[in-house]
Protein backbone atom coordinates (compact mmCIF):
# COMPACT_ATOMS: atom_id res chain seq x y z
CA UNK A 1 0.00 0.00 0.00
CA UNK A 2 1.35 3.36 -0.76
CA UNK A 3 1.55 5.67 1.90
CA UNK A 4 2.67 9.75 1.58
CA UNK A 5 6.48 10.65 2.59
CA UNK A 6 6.91 13.03 5.02
CA UNK A 7 9.61 14.81 2.83
CA UNK A 8 7.44 15.42 -0.67
CA UNK A 9 4.18 16.72 1.36
CA UNK A 10 6.67 18.88 2.83
CA UNK A 11 7.97 19.81 -0.42
CA UNK A 12 4.44 20.07 -1.89
CA UNK A 13 3.05 22.39 0.74
CA UNK A 14 5.72 24.74 0.48
CA UNK A 15 5.20 25.04 -3.31
CA UNK A 16 2.20 23.63 -4.77
CA UNK A 17 0.11 26.38 -3.31
CA UNK A 18 -2.61 28.43 -5.40
CA UNK A 19 -1.08 31.84 -6.79
CA UNK A 20 -3.80 33.75 -7.90
CA UNK A 21 -4.40 36.65 -9.80
CA UNK A 22 -3.13 39.56 -8.94
CA UNK A 23 -5.42 41.68 -11.07
CA UNK A 24 -7.84 41.28 -8.10
CA UNK A 25 -5.44 43.58 -6.35
CA UNK A 26 -4.57 46.10 -9.20
CA UNK A 27 -2.37 44.20 -10.09
CA UNK A 28 -1.58 42.38 -13.78
CA UNK A 29 -4.01 40.71 -15.85
CA UNK A 30 -4.64 38.23 -18.15
CA UNK A 31 -3.31 35.97 -15.68
CA UNK A 32 -3.68 31.78 -15.66
CA UNK A 33 -3.40 28.82 -13.46
CA UNK A 34 -5.01 25.48 -13.75
CA UNK A 35 -4.12 22.05 -11.47
CA UNK A 36 -4.01 19.37 -13.84
CA UNK A 37 -4.24 15.79 -13.24
CA UNK A 38 -4.19 12.64 -15.04
CA UNK A 39 -4.90 9.18 -14.07
CA UNK A 40 -4.71 5.74 -16.07
CA UNK A 41 -5.98 2.82 -15.24
CA UNK A 42 -6.47 -0.04 -17.46
CA UNK A 43 -9.23 0.85 -20.52
CA UNK A 44 -9.81 4.30 -18.77
CA UNK A 45 -8.10 7.67 -18.55
CA UNK A 46 -9.08 10.73 -16.64
CA UNK A 47 -7.90 14.21 -17.38
CA UNK A 48 -9.16 16.73 -14.45
CA UNK A 49 -8.26 20.32 -14.74
CA UNK A 50 -9.24 22.95 -12.28
CA UNK A 51 -8.50 26.25 -13.59
CA UNK A 52 -8.50 30.18 -13.02
CA UNK A 53 -8.87 32.58 -15.74
CA UNK A 54 -8.70 36.07 -15.18
CA UNK A 55 -11.64 37.76 -18.05
CA UNK A 56 -11.85 41.54 -18.74
CA UNK A 57 -14.54 42.79 -19.95
CA UNK A 58 -15.33 47.08 -19.98
CA UNK A 59 -12.11 47.40 -18.23
CA UNK A 60 -12.88 45.30 -15.20
CA UNK A 61 -10.53 42.07 -14.66
CA UNK A 62 -13.00 39.52 -13.08
CA UNK A 63 -11.23 35.77 -12.23
CA UNK A 64 -13.11 32.85 -13.55
CA UNK A 65 -13.42 29.09 -12.24
CA UNK A 66 -13.96 26.81 -14.42
CA UNK A 67 -13.48 22.86 -14.66
CA UNK A 68 -12.50 20.66 -17.20
CA UNK A 69 -13.23 16.79 -17.31
CA UNK A 70 -12.44 14.34 -20.18
CA UNK A 71 -12.59 10.32 -19.24
CA UNK A 72 -11.55 7.66 -22.46
CA UNK A 73 -13.43 4.32 -20.98
CA UNK A 74 -12.63 2.05 -23.24
CA UNK A 75 -13.20 3.80 -26.76
CA UNK A 76 -15.95 6.47 -25.93
CA UNK A 77 -14.66 9.56 -24.03
CA UNK A 78 -16.70 11.72 -22.40
CA UNK A 79 -15.90 15.12 -20.85
CA UNK A 80 -17.25 18.83 -20.14
CA UNK A 81 -15.75 21.99 -19.48
CA UNK A 82 -17.87 23.99 -16.80
CA UNK A 83 -17.75 27.71 -15.63
CA UNK A 84 -18.74 28.55 -12.16
CA UNK A 85 -20.07 31.48 -10.86
CA UNK A 86 -17.82 33.84 -8.35
CA UNK A 87 -20.16 32.77 -5.39
CA UNK A 88 -19.60 28.85 -6.27
CA UNK A 89 -15.80 29.28 -5.96
CA UNK A 90 -13.86 28.63 -3.05
CA UNK A 91 -9.87 28.89 -3.46
CA UNK A 92 -7.37 30.18 -0.29
CA UNK A 93 -4.20 32.15 -1.89
CA UNK A 94 -1.57 29.86 -0.98
CA UNK A 95 -3.09 27.37 -0.23
CA UNK A 96 -3.78 24.00 -2.09
CA UNK A 97 -7.64 23.57 -1.34
CA UNK A 98 -10.01 24.71 -3.88
CA UNK A 99 -13.89 24.04 -4.22
CA UNK A 100 -15.77 25.11 -7.42
CA UNK A 101 -19.45 24.32 -6.90
CA UNK A 102 -20.09 20.75 -5.41
CA UNK A 103 -16.54 19.68 -6.93
CA UNK A 104 -13.17 20.49 -4.98
CA UNK A 105 -9.63 19.58 -4.85
CA UNK A 106 -8.32 18.72 -1.38
CA UNK A 107 -4.76 18.23 0.09
CA UNK A 108 -5.09 16.00 2.99
CA UNK A 109 -2.81 13.92 4.96
CA UNK A 110 0.00 13.70 1.94
CA UNK A 111 -2.57 13.70 -0.47
CA UNK A 112 -4.72 15.17 -3.17
CA UNK A 113 -8.69 14.22 -2.61
CA UNK A 114 -10.73 14.97 -6.01
CA UNK A 115 -14.47 15.07 -5.86
CA UNK A 116 -15.88 15.49 -8.75
CA UNK A 117 -20.36 16.05 -9.26
CA UNK A 118 -21.06 16.89 -13.02
CA UNK A 119 -24.20 16.03 -14.83
CA UNK A 120 -21.47 13.65 -17.48
CA UNK A 121 -19.04 12.35 -14.49
CA UNK A 122 -18.34 11.68 -10.83
CA UNK A 123 -15.45 10.69 -9.26
CA UNK A 124 -14.33 10.41 -5.41
CA UNK A 125 -10.37 10.28 -5.83
CA UNK A 126 -7.37 10.26 -3.77
CA UNK A 127 -4.17 10.65 -5.06
CA UNK A 128 -0.70 9.91 -3.53
CA UNK A 129 2.22 11.80 -4.77
CA UNK A 130 5.11 9.13 -4.67
CA UNK A 131 8.01 11.36 -6.76
CA UNK A 132 9.07 14.94 -5.31
CA UNK A 133 7.65 17.78 -7.80
CA UNK A 134 10.15 19.58 -9.90
CA UNK A 135 9.37 23.36 -10.29
CA UNK A 136 10.29 26.24 -12.76
CA UNK A 137 9.45 29.61 -12.23
CA UNK A 138 9.00 32.32 -15.05
CA UNK A 139 9.70 30.30 -18.41
CA UNK A 140 9.57 32.26 -21.42
CA UNK A 141 6.51 31.17 -23.23
CA UNK A 142 6.22 34.04 -25.98
CA UNK A 143 7.22 37.32 -26.35
CA UNK A 144 7.01 38.88 -23.19
CA UNK A 145 4.89 36.68 -22.05
CA UNK A 146 6.30 33.67 -19.42
CA UNK A 147 4.38 30.80 -17.68
CA UNK A 148 5.29 28.88 -14.18
CA UNK A 149 4.89 25.45 -14.08
CA UNK A 150 5.41 22.66 -10.85
CA UNK A 151 4.80 18.69 -11.43
CA UNK A 152 4.70 15.80 -10.10
CA UNK A 153 5.45 13.01 -12.29
CA UNK A 154 3.91 10.15 -10.34
CA UNK A 155 1.49 9.55 -7.80
CA UNK A 156 -0.60 6.32 -6.95
CA UNK A 157 -4.67 7.20 -7.68
CA UNK A 158 -6.91 5.22 -6.07
CA UNK A 159 -10.99 5.43 -5.28
CA UNK A 160 -13.55 5.25 -8.79
CA UNK A 161 -15.07 7.03 -11.48
CA UNK A 162 -18.99 7.23 -12.44
CA UNK A 163 -19.75 8.23 -16.19
CA UNK A 164 -23.17 7.09 -17.20
CA UNK A 165 -23.99 5.30 -14.55
CA UNK A 166 -21.26 2.92 -15.03
CA UNK A 167 -18.56 2.66 -11.65
CA UNK A 168 -14.67 2.07 -12.43
CA UNK A 169 -12.92 1.46 -9.36
CA UNK A 170 -9.01 2.58 -9.11
CA UNK A 171 -6.54 0.87 -6.83
CA UNK A 172 -3.37 2.45 -6.98
CA UNK A 173 -2.81 3.45 -10.98
CA UNK A 174 -0.29 5.65 -11.98
CA UNK A 175 -1.52 9.05 -11.84
CA UNK A 176 0.53 12.47 -12.45
CA UNK A 177 -0.42 15.79 -11.86
CA UNK A 178 0.97 19.49 -12.50
CA UNK A 179 0.29 22.97 -11.73
CA UNK A 180 0.67 25.78 -14.11
CA UNK A 181 0.65 29.85 -13.83
CA UNK A 182 1.60 32.69 -15.65
CA UNK A 183 0.33 36.04 -18.11
CA UNK A 184 -0.65 35.18 -20.82
CA UNK A 185 -3.60 34.83 -23.98
CA UNK A 186 -4.53 32.19 -26.14
CA UNK A 187 -3.67 32.99 -29.54
CA UNK A 188 -0.29 34.34 -28.35
CA UNK A 189 3.11 33.65 -30.25
CA UNK A 190 3.29 30.05 -28.61
CA UNK A 191 2.38 26.84 -28.90
CA UNK A 192 3.93 23.23 -26.42
CA UNK A 193 3.70 19.39 -26.11
CA UNK A 194 4.14 18.11 -23.10
CA UNK A 195 3.43 14.50 -22.19
CA UNK A 196 3.42 11.94 -19.10
CA UNK A 197 4.51 8.60 -19.57
CA UNK A 198 4.30 6.47 -16.74
CA UNK A 199 5.10 2.53 -16.58
CA UNK A 200 2.02 -0.32 -15.77
CA UNK A 201 4.13 -1.67 -13.51
CA UNK A 202 4.36 -0.09 -9.82
CA UNK A 203 7.50 -1.81 -9.04
CA UNK A 204 9.61 -0.02 -12.11
CA UNK A 205 10.69 2.96 -10.47
CA UNK A 206 10.97 5.22 -13.76
CA UNK A 207 8.40 8.13 -14.62
CA UNK A 208 9.54 10.51 -17.11
CA UNK A 209 7.62 13.99 -18.30
CA UNK A 210 8.64 15.96 -21.75
CA UNK A 211 8.11 18.92 -22.51
CA UNK A 212 8.88 21.41 -25.63
CA UNK A 213 7.81 24.69 -25.86
CA UNK A 214 7.88 26.80 -29.33
CA UNK A 215 6.29 29.07 -31.67
CA UNK A 216 2.91 29.01 -32.61
CA UNK A 217 3.86 28.22 -35.93
CA UNK A 218 6.01 25.43 -34.54
CA UNK A 219 9.03 26.74 -36.54
CA UNK A 220 11.31 27.06 -33.67
CA UNK A 221 11.52 25.66 -30.09
CA UNK A 222 12.58 27.74 -27.19
CA UNK A 223 13.02 25.15 -24.90
CA UNK A 224 12.32 21.31 -24.19
CA UNK A 225 13.01 18.82 -21.85
CA UNK A 226 13.35 15.04 -21.01
CA UNK A 227 12.90 14.44 -17.36
CA UNK A 228 13.17 10.91 -15.85
CA UNK A 229 12.64 10.64 -11.99
CA UNK A 230 14.12 7.57 -10.14
CA UNK A 231 11.96 6.23 -7.62
CA UNK A 232 11.48 9.65 -5.64
CA UNK A 233 13.86 11.61 -6.83
CA UNK A 234 15.17 13.38 -10.24
CA UNK A 235 17.30 10.20 -12.01
CA UNK A 236 18.46 12.36 -15.44
CA UNK A 237 17.54 15.74 -16.73
CA UNK A 238 17.81 16.32 -20.60
CA UNK A 239 17.47 19.29 -22.06
CA UNK A 240 17.29 21.83 -24.89
CA UNK A 241 20.27 20.55 -27.37
CA UNK A 242 20.41 17.46 -25.73
CA UNK A 243 17.09 16.23 -27.08
CA UNK A 244 16.39 15.65 -30.67
CA UNK A 245 12.39 15.30 -31.28
CA UNK A 246 10.51 13.71 -34.43
CA UNK A 247 7.22 13.35 -35.50
CA UNK A 248 6.08 10.69 -37.74
CA UNK A 249 3.05 10.28 -39.56
CA UNK A 250 -0.42 11.34 -38.82
CA UNK A 251 -3.04 10.79 -36.16
CA UNK A 252 -6.56 10.30 -38.10
CA UNK A 253 -9.55 10.06 -36.53
CA UNK A 254 -12.78 10.76 -37.78
CA UNK A 255 -14.56 11.64 -34.60
CA UNK A 256 -13.60 12.88 -31.04
CA UNK A 257 -14.87 14.79 -28.60
CA UNK A 258 -14.54 18.49 -28.72
CA UNK A 259 -15.42 20.69 -25.20
CA UNK A 260 -16.83 23.11 -25.12
CA UNK A 261 -19.05 21.51 -27.81
CA UNK A 262 -20.30 24.54 -29.22
CA UNK A 263 -16.44 24.59 -30.39
CA UNK A 264 -17.00 22.14 -32.36
CA UNK A 265 -18.89 24.62 -35.09
CA UNK A 266 -15.84 26.95 -35.14
CA UNK A 267 -13.07 24.06 -34.87
CA UNK A 268 -13.36 21.64 -37.73
CA UNK A 269 -12.47 18.27 -36.48
CA UNK A 270 -10.29 17.52 -39.73
CA UNK A 271 -7.64 20.46 -38.36
CA UNK A 272 -6.44 18.24 -35.89
CA UNK A 273 -2.74 17.73 -37.41
CA UNK A 274 -1.27 15.38 -34.63
CA UNK A 275 1.20 13.19 -35.45
CA UNK A 276 0.90 9.40 -35.78
CA UNK A 277 4.61 8.43 -33.79
CA UNK A 278 6.34 11.04 -31.63
CA UNK A 279 10.04 10.16 -30.82
CA UNK A 280 12.39 11.62 -28.29
CA UNK A 281 16.78 10.87 -28.57
CA UNK A 282 18.04 12.29 -25.83
CA UNK A 283 21.40 11.74 -24.86
CA UNK A 284 23.95 13.47 -22.68
CA UNK A 285 27.30 12.01 -21.96
CA UNK A 286 26.87 7.82 -21.42
CA UNK A 287 23.40 8.19 -20.64
CA UNK A 288 21.14 7.82 -23.26
CA UNK A 289 17.24 7.38 -23.54
CA UNK A 290 14.50 6.90 -26.06
CA UNK A 291 10.83 7.61 -25.48
CA UNK A 292 8.08 6.71 -28.38
CA UNK A 293 4.66 8.27 -27.62
CA UNK A 294 2.13 6.07 -30.09
CA UNK A 295 -1.08 8.07 -29.89
CA UNK A 296 -4.30 6.03 -29.92
CA UNK A 297 -6.97 8.75 -29.49
CA UNK A 298 -7.92 12.39 -28.86
CA UNK A 299 -10.08 14.91 -27.39
CA UNK A 300 -9.98 18.64 -27.70
CA UNK A 301 -10.29 20.88 -25.67
CA UNK A 302 -10.80 24.44 -27.70
CA UNK A 303 -9.91 28.44 -26.83
CA UNK A 304 -10.90 30.78 -28.68
CA UNK A 305 -8.50 33.69 -28.69
CA UNK A 306 -8.35 36.52 -26.64
CA UNK A 307 -7.19 39.42 -27.91
CA UNK A 308 -8.98 38.94 -31.99
CA UNK A 309 -12.84 37.63 -32.34
CA UNK A 310 -11.83 34.77 -34.96
CA UNK A 311 -9.42 32.71 -33.70
CA UNK A 312 -9.48 29.50 -32.34
CA UNK A 313 -6.30 27.42 -30.36
CA UNK A 314 -7.18 23.59 -29.39
CA UNK A 315 -5.71 21.57 -26.76
CA UNK A 316 -5.49 18.06 -27.97
CA UNK A 317 -5.45 15.41 -25.67
CA UNK A 318 -3.83 12.46 -26.89
CA UNK A 319 -4.00 9.22 -25.00
CA UNK A 320 -1.39 6.78 -26.42
CA UNK A 321 1.34 3.96 -25.42
CA UNK A 322 4.85 4.37 -24.44
CA UNK A 323 7.91 2.80 -24.17
CA UNK A 324 11.25 4.26 -23.19
CA UNK A 325 14.40 2.75 -23.22
CA UNK A 326 18.19 3.78 -22.54
CA UNK A 327 20.86 4.29 -20.11
CA UNK A 328 21.22 6.24 -17.01
CA UNK A 329 24.69 5.90 -14.85
CA UNK A 330 25.25 2.61 -16.17
CA UNK A 331 21.70 1.45 -14.83
CA UNK A 332 19.24 0.07 -17.58
CA UNK A 333 15.76 2.16 -18.19
CA UNK A 334 13.11 0.21 -19.63
CA UNK A 335 9.49 0.82 -19.40
CA UNK A 336 5.64 0.66 -21.30
CA UNK A 337 3.05 2.06 -20.14
CA UNK A 338 0.11 5.28 -20.76
CA UNK A 339 1.06 8.39 -21.96
CA UNK A 340 -1.16 11.44 -22.02
CA UNK A 341 0.55 13.95 -24.36
CA UNK A 342 -1.04 17.47 -24.78
CA UNK A 343 -0.32 19.19 -28.55
CA UNK A 344 -1.19 22.76 -29.11
CA UNK A 345 -2.79 23.83 -32.14
CA UNK A 346 -3.90 26.89 -34.04
CA UNK B 1 -11.19 48.87 -30.57
CA UNK B 2 -13.60 48.70 -33.82
CA UNK B 3 -16.62 51.08 -33.71
CA UNK B 4 -20.09 48.75 -33.41
CA UNK B 5 -21.62 48.97 -37.16
CA UNK B 6 -24.27 50.66 -36.77
CA UNK B 7 -26.52 49.03 -39.24
CA UNK B 8 -29.71 48.33 -38.06
CA UNK B 9 -31.04 44.52 -37.45
CA UNK B 10 -34.65 44.10 -37.96
CA UNK B 11 -36.78 41.43 -37.09
CA UNK B 12 -40.58 41.01 -37.97
CA UNK B 13 -43.44 38.85 -36.05
CA UNK B 14 -41.49 38.95 -32.86
CA UNK B 15 -42.28 36.40 -31.11
CA UNK B 16 -40.20 34.80 -28.04
CA UNK B 17 -37.33 33.48 -30.22
CA UNK B 18 -36.80 36.73 -32.06
CA UNK B 19 -36.86 38.68 -29.06
CA UNK B 20 -33.93 36.45 -27.55
CA UNK B 21 -32.01 36.64 -31.04
CA UNK B 22 -32.70 40.97 -31.02
CA UNK B 23 -31.83 40.55 -27.25
CA UNK B 24 -28.51 38.56 -28.09
CA UNK B 25 -27.50 41.07 -31.06
CA UNK B 26 -27.46 43.83 -28.54
CA UNK B 27 -25.57 41.94 -25.96
CA UNK B 28 -22.73 41.57 -28.45
CA UNK B 29 -22.93 45.21 -29.89
CA UNK B 30 -22.63 46.13 -26.10
CA UNK B 31 -20.51 43.83 -24.70
CA UNK B 32 -18.10 42.34 -27.70
CA UNK B 33 -18.33 45.30 -30.56
CA UNK B 34 -15.52 43.95 -32.03
CA UNK B 35 -17.08 40.83 -32.82
CA UNK B 36 -20.97 42.48 -33.73
CA UNK B 37 -18.68 44.63 -36.03
CA UNK B 38 -17.51 41.56 -37.84
CA UNK B 39 -20.33 39.72 -38.22
CA UNK B 40 -22.57 42.98 -39.52
CA UNK B 41 -19.70 43.96 -41.99
CA UNK B 42 -19.87 40.05 -43.10
CA UNK B 43 -23.46 40.72 -43.25
CA UNK B 44 -24.31 43.98 -44.45
CA UNK B 45 -27.21 43.90 -47.18
CA UNK B 46 -27.61 40.59 -46.45
CA UNK B 47 -31.58 39.68 -46.08
CA UNK B 48 -33.14 36.32 -44.63
CA UNK B 49 -36.00 34.31 -43.23
CA UNK B 50 -35.33 32.43 -40.13
CA UNK B 51 -38.44 29.98 -38.90
CA UNK B 52 -37.44 28.47 -36.01
CA UNK B 53 -40.29 25.87 -34.12
CA UNK B 54 -42.58 27.53 -36.75
CA UNK B 55 -41.88 31.44 -35.79
CA UNK B 56 -40.82 33.46 -38.47
CA UNK B 57 -37.92 35.79 -37.89
CA UNK B 58 -37.31 38.54 -40.96
CA UNK B 59 -33.72 39.54 -40.64
CA UNK B 60 -31.75 42.22 -42.42
CA UNK B 61 -28.22 44.01 -41.93
CA UNK B 62 -27.55 47.43 -43.15
CA UNK B 63 -29.96 49.26 -45.61
CA UNK B 64 -32.58 47.06 -47.71
CA UNK B 65 -31.16 45.93 -50.90
CA UNK B 66 -32.63 47.02 -54.20
CA UNK B 67 -35.45 44.76 -55.36
CA UNK B 68 -34.40 41.51 -56.51
CA UNK B 69 -36.05 38.66 -58.37
CA UNK B 70 -34.58 36.52 -56.17
CA UNK B 71 -36.39 34.74 -53.32
CA UNK B 72 -34.95 35.61 -50.30
CA UNK B 73 -32.65 32.91 -48.48
CA UNK B 74 -35.15 30.57 -46.15
CA UNK B 75 -33.66 28.61 -42.84
CA UNK B 76 -36.44 26.46 -40.88
CA UNK B 77 -35.34 24.25 -38.41
CA UNK B 78 -36.11 23.47 -34.70
CA UNK B 79 -34.91 24.92 -31.54
CA UNK B 80 -34.28 21.00 -30.65
CA UNK B 81 -32.06 21.07 -33.59
CA UNK B 82 -30.73 24.46 -33.08
CA UNK B 83 -29.33 23.06 -29.58
CA UNK B 84 -28.49 19.55 -30.80
CA UNK B 85 -26.12 22.10 -33.19
CA UNK B 86 -25.00 23.58 -30.00
CA UNK B 87 -24.47 20.51 -28.27
CA UNK B 88 -22.31 19.07 -30.96
CA UNK B 89 -25.04 16.17 -31.08
CA UNK B 90 -25.34 17.03 -34.78
CA UNK B 91 -23.30 18.91 -37.52
CA UNK B 92 -24.50 21.68 -39.64
CA UNK B 93 -24.29 19.31 -42.59
CA UNK B 94 -25.82 16.40 -40.68
CA UNK B 95 -28.51 18.56 -39.81
CA UNK B 96 -28.82 19.26 -43.66
CA UNK B 97 -28.44 15.38 -44.23
CA UNK B 98 -31.32 14.07 -42.02
CA UNK B 99 -33.55 16.83 -43.07
CA UNK B 100 -33.90 18.67 -39.76
CA UNK B 101 -32.54 22.12 -41.12
CA UNK B 102 -34.14 23.28 -44.39
CA UNK B 103 -32.26 25.95 -46.22
CA UNK B 104 -33.43 27.65 -49.49
CA UNK B 105 -31.00 30.02 -51.12
CA UNK B 106 -28.44 30.51 -53.55
CA UNK B 107 -24.85 29.45 -52.84
CA UNK B 108 -23.32 32.61 -53.01
CA UNK B 109 -25.57 34.20 -50.03
CA UNK B 110 -25.85 30.90 -48.23
CA UNK B 111 -21.80 30.77 -48.19
CA UNK B 112 -22.14 34.54 -46.94
CA UNK B 113 -25.05 33.40 -44.22
CA UNK B 114 -22.66 30.48 -43.04
CA UNK B 115 -19.94 32.99 -42.27
CA UNK B 116 -22.07 35.40 -40.40
CA UNK B 117 -23.30 31.96 -38.10
CA UNK B 118 -19.80 31.45 -37.58
CA UNK B 119 -19.14 35.32 -36.71
CA UNK B 120 -21.97 35.27 -34.43
CA UNK B 121 -20.69 31.89 -32.89
CA UNK B 122 -16.93 32.98 -32.39
CA UNK B 123 -18.76 36.90 -30.47
CA UNK B 124 -21.00 34.33 -28.51
CA UNK B 125 -18.32 32.01 -27.11
CA UNK B 126 -16.24 34.48 -26.26
CA UNK B 127 -18.94 37.46 -24.94
CA UNK B 128 -19.88 36.85 -21.43
CA UNK B 129 -23.66 37.74 -21.46
CA UNK B 130 -24.30 34.46 -23.65
CA UNK B 131 -24.40 31.62 -21.21
CA UNK B 132 -27.52 33.18 -19.80
CA UNK B 133 -29.12 33.44 -22.79
CA UNK B 134 -28.41 29.72 -23.61
CA UNK B 135 -29.83 28.65 -20.73
CA UNK B 136 -32.80 30.95 -21.70
CA UNK B 137 -32.94 29.25 -25.46
CA UNK B 138 -33.32 25.96 -23.76
CA UNK B 139 -36.31 27.09 -21.59
CA UNK B 140 -37.56 28.34 -24.37
CA UNK B 141 -37.14 24.98 -26.18
CA UNK B 142 -39.15 23.43 -23.68
CA UNK B 143 -41.81 25.46 -23.37
CA UNK B 144 -45.06 25.16 -25.66
CA UNK B 145 -45.03 26.91 -28.80
CA UNK B 146 -46.66 30.33 -28.64
CA UNK B 147 -46.17 31.09 -31.88
CA UNK B 148 -48.29 30.37 -35.20
CA UNK B 149 -46.62 28.39 -37.91
CA UNK B 150 -45.47 30.79 -40.24
CA UNK B 151 -45.93 29.21 -44.08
Amino acid sequence: MVTPSPAITEALRRLDWFRRSPARFGGPGEHKEWQHFLIHAPDLHVLINFNLIDQRESGETTEVGRLIVLVRAGREWVGEVVRFPSAAVEVAVGGLDARFGANSMRFVEGGYRLTLDLPSVRAELSLIPVTMPAISNNQPLAPGRTLSWLFVPRLAASGWVQIAGERFEIAEAPAYHDHNWGHFVWGDDFSWEWGSALPWAADNPWSVVYMRMADRGRASASCQGLYLWRGEQPGRIFRDHELEVTLHGRLVRTEFLQVPPIMALLCPQASADLPGRLEVHAAAGDDTVELVFEPEDLAQIVMPHEHDVFGVTALNEVVGRVHVHGRVAGEVVEFAGPGMFEFIRD
Amino acid sequence: MTEPNPSPIVSTLAGPIAALLAESFAILASRLPDAYARMTALLHGCEAELVLDGESIDLRFGPAPARSSRPLPRIECSLATVLAVLDARLTLAEAVEIDALRVRSDLDRLVLLHDGLLAYVHGAVRCPGFPELLVRLRLQALAPSESTPHE
